[in-house]
C-alpha cells in the first residue's frame, strides 16, 4: 500500500459577490482577481507543503495540470515538477497529469518527461490525461477531436520512449519524420504511466487493456466501487488476467486532524470552498460537445451527473476514525493498492495542511499499510 | 402546408436521412445546427413553390459522426457526392441557413458550376473582428434562446416535451458534429473570404433583422464579399426566419429563386 500526497495549488482568495457575479472559477472568472505578490507566497507555501511530504515519507507527491482557472495553479505540471526534482529525494513525482490533447506537439511531453525522469534518476510517475472539459474552452482545443488525439499522443510517447530512434510516425493529428528523443527516459521501458479519469468507460478499457494504474479523483465511494470493478471485469473478460491491486487507486475526499469535531467542521468548510468556489463549473463547461461518447454520458446522466458535491462524503476525523473508515471502504472496494491523499481541499491553511499531511502519514498510514499486507498475504 | 416524405440515401460510402416534399425545381436546403430532421413552416411553404430536400448534414439528426469528417473541405465533398446520390446532375438551387449557410457558401465558392443560385440565411462563416459573435459552446440553453429568436414564445413551441437521456443525448449529438467543425476557428473559416468571389451565381442573403446571433454586419460583409449579392432583412425576426417568419421567408426566397431577370 502506497501513499501519495496531491496538491491543488488552488487559488484562496474570492470576491465576495463571485457567488452571484461569476458562473464559474474556471474559463471566465477574470486573472485580475490573481495577485502575483500573494500568488509568489502561495506557489512556495504549496512546493514546502510538497517538499515536506518527501520528508515525511509519502511513497509519491501528485502534481496535476488545469488551464485558467482559479481551482488550481498549476497550468504546466513539468515546471512544477522540474522544481520538485531536486528539492525532494525519495519520493516519487507524480504528474497526474499531463493532458495529452492539449499541447500542440506531444514530442515535447515525452521530451519533457524524459527529462525529469533522467534527473530524478528515475522518479517519475507519467500520468496521462484528457484534461477537464473546460480545458477545451480555455485552450480553444476541438473537444470533439480530445479522445482521438489523448490515444495517438499516447502511442508517439510511449514509442518515443521504448523504440531506437529516429523513426518516422504517422498520425491523423501527429506526423513527424523524425522521432528521436534526446534524452531517453532512464527508467526501462519507460516511467509508470497511470490514468487519472472522470470515470469514462472508454478510459478504464484503455487503462486496463495496458495495465496502468486506474483513480478516479474526487468521486463518491458507491461511484469507485462501480468504477474499479468495471476495471477488474474488463481485465478479467477483455484481456484475461487479474489486475494487481497496485493498479487500483483510491483517492477519496480526506481530512485528518487531531480532535474529532474540528476535524469535521474544518473539512467541512473546505469542502463548501471546494463546491462553491473552486469548483464550481456548471454542466456546459464540464462536457462540451464531443468531449464525452454518448455511452459515457448516459452513464454520467445515470449516475446525477452534477448532483451532490465531490466531496459531500469527505472522510474526516483523528486518525481512528479516518483507519475505521478507510479499512471499511477498502473492504467495500474489494481493496486498492495505493491511496492519495489531498491537500485540505480549497482553503486549508499551512498548519492545517501540515497537521493533515502528518497525521496521514504518521498514524493512518502504518494501520492502512498493515491491513493490505495481511489482506494481499493470504 | 406541405408535409415532407422521409427517405434514405446512400453518398458514397454514407447513408444520408432525407425529408422532402414538393414539386418543380429542386432546393436544396442545408439546415442549421440544431435543424437536423425539423421542416420549419417556412421550409414548408418554400415546399409549396419548389421540390425541397433537407438532408441531416454527416453526424447530425440519426447519423453517427463520420470519421473523415474533419473540416468544412469534407462537408463540401460529401455534398458532392449528394448530389449525385439524389441524380441532381443540373446546377442546383442551393440555400443554407446558419451553419447551413456557411456550408452553402463554402460549397459554391468550391464549385460555382454546382450552384444556380444561393440563398444564404443569417450564415455564419466569416468572422469581423469588431462584430463578436456570442460564444454558443459556453452558454447555458437558457442563455442562447434569446440570441436566437426575437420572438421567445416561437422557441418554446418547438421545446422538446421532455428533457430526459434521449434528449438531451441526441441534442449532445448534433452540437458534438456541429462543433466537429465550428469550434475553432469558432463558426467561420479564415479562407472562406478569399475564396468567395468565385461564387458568382446570383445570391440572396436573407437575415433576421434582429438576430444577435450572427448579426445583421455579417449579411454586410457577405454583399461585400460576393459578387452578385443582395440582401433581404426580415423585421421582428432573430436568427432563424424559417421560424419566426415563414411566410415572408418563403414569399422572399421564392420570388428569388423564380425571378429569371439577373
Amino acid at each position: 500500500m502506497q501513499s501519495y500526497f496531491f496538491h491543488l495549488m488552488p487559488w484562496t482568495d474570492y470576491p465576495d459577490d463571485f457567488d452571484e457575479k461569476y458562473e464559474s472559477s474556471w474559463v471566465t472568472f477574470p486573472n485580475t482577481f490573481y495577485d502575483p505578490i500573494k500568488g509568489a507566497d502561495l506557489y512556495n507555501r504549496y512546493l514546502d507543503e510538497l517538499e515536506y511530504a518527501d520528508t515525511l515519507g509519502y511513497d509519491g507527491i501528485c502534481v496535476n495540470e488545469h488551464h485558467q482557472n482559479a481551482y488550481g495553479l498549476m497550468p504546466s505540471p513539468n515546471v512544477i515538477a522540474g522544481m520538485l526534482a531536486r528539492r525532494t529525494k525519495n519520493a516519487k513525482i507524480a504528474i497526474l497529469g499531463n493532458g495529452l490533447p492539449l499541447r500542440a506537439n506531444p514530442l515535447r511531453i515525452a521530451e519533457e518527461i524524459a527529462m525529469l525522469d533522467v534527473v530524478t534518476r528515475g522518479r517519475i510517475i507519467s500520468g496521462f490525461v484528457r484534461g477537464i472539459g473546460c480545458e477545451y474552452l480555455s485552450l480553444d482545443i476541438n473537444p470533439t477531436f480530445s479522445r482521438e488525439m489523448f490515444y495517438e499522443a499516447h502511442d508517439l510517447i510511449t514509442r518515443a520512449w521504448t523504440e531506437p530512434g529516429p523513426f518516422e510516425f504517422l498520425g491523423k493529428h501527429y506526423q513527424y519524420r523524425y522521432v528521436n528523443v534526446w534524452p531517453r527516459p532512464y527508467t526501462k521501458p519507460h516511467p509508470p504511466i497511470w490514468l487519472p479519469s472522470a470515470g469514462s468507460s472508454e478510459t478504464i478499457e484503455f487503462a486496463a487493456q495496458h495495465r496502468y494504474p486506474y483513480v478516479s479523483v474526487f468521486t463518491p465511494v458507491d461511484n469507485v466501487k462501480r468504477l474499479l470493478n468495471a476495471y477488474r471485469t474488463c481485465a478479467r473478460e477483455q484481456f484475461g488476467y487479474e489486475p494487481d491491486p497496485v493498479q487500483l487507486g483510491y483517492a477519496p475526499g480526506m481530512y485528518v486532524s487531531d480532535d474529532e469535531q474540528r476535524a469535521k467542521e474544518e473539512a467541512a468548510a473546505h469542502a463548501e470552498f471546494f463546491r462553491a468556489k473552486a469548483f464550481k463549473i456548471p454542466p456546459h463547461f464540464l462536457i462540451p460537445p464531443g468531449y464525452v461518447t454518448e455511452n459515457s454520458l448516459r452513464g454520467f446522466l445515470a449516475a446525477g451527473l452534477g448532483q451532490g458535491g465531490p466531496l459531500g462524503d469527505a472522510i474526516a476525523g483523528t486518525p481512528k476514525t479516518v483507519i475505521e473508515r478507510l479499512i471499511a471502504d477498502y473492504e467495500f472496494l474489494g481493496g486498492f493498492g495505493y491511496i492519495i491523499a489531498g491537500a485540505g481541499p480549497g482553503n486549508a491553511t499551512h498548519e492545517q495542511t501540515v497537521k493533515h499531511m502528518t497525521l496521514f502519514q504518521t498514524e493512518v498510514m502504518p494501520t492502512l499499510k498493515k491491513y493490505h499486507a495481511q489482506k494481499t498475504a493470504r | 402546408m406541405t408535409t415532407p416524405q422521409e427517405r434514405y440515401v446512400q453518398a458514397g460510402d454514407y447513408r444520408v436521412r432525407i425529408l422532402e416534399a414538393g414539386q418543380g425545381e429542386p432546393v436544396l436546403f442545408l439546415h442549421g445546427a440544431m435543424g437536423a430532421g425539423i421542416w420549419t413552416e417556412g421550409i414548408a411553404r418554400l415546399a409549396e413553390q419548389f421540390r425541397v430536400l433537407l438532408p441531416d448534414h454527416p453526424g447530425f439528426g440519426p447519423s453517427p459522426l463520420p470519421e473523415w469528417l474533419r473540416g468544412m473541405d469534407d462537408m463540401v465533398f460529401h455534398y458532392l457526392d449528394f448530389l449525385d446520390a439524389v441524380d441532381i446532375r443540373e446546377p442546383v438551387y442551393l440555400a443554407g441557413a446558419s451553419f447551413g449557410g456557411w456550408i452553402a457558401a463554402e460549397f459554391a465558392a468550391f464549385h460555382p458550376e454546382r450552384v444556380k443560385k444561393l440563398v444564404l440565411i443569417d450564415a455564419a462563416g466569416l468572422r469581423i473582428p469588431s462584430v463578436p459573435m456570442p460564444d454558443i459552446f459556453r452558454l447555458p440553453p437558457q442563455n442562447i434562446l434569446p440570441l436566437v429568436f426575437h420572438d421567445l414564445s416561437k422557441a418554446m413551441a418547438l421545446m422538446p416535451k421532455d428533457f430526459g437521456p434521449d434528449t438531451i443525448i441526441q441534442m449532445f449529438h448534433d452540437r458534438s458534429a456541429f462543433a466537429r467543425l465550428s469550434w475553432n476557428p469558432y463558426l467561420h473559416n479564415p479562407k472562406l473570404p478569399r475564396r468567395l468571389h468565385r461564387a458568382t451565381m446570383p445570391t440572396l442573403l436573407i437575415w433576421g433583422q434582429q438576430d444577435q446571433l450572427i448579426p445583421p454586419a455579417y449579411a454586410e460583409e457577405y454583399k461585400r464579399l460576393l459578387p452578385s449579392a443582395t440582401i433581404a432583412y426580415i423585421d421582428q425576426c432573430g436568427h432563424d426566419p424559417t421560424i419566426e417568419q415563414p411566410e415572408e421567408f418563403a414569399r422572399i426566397a421564392g420570388e428569388f429563386l423564380r425571378e429569371t431577370r439577373i
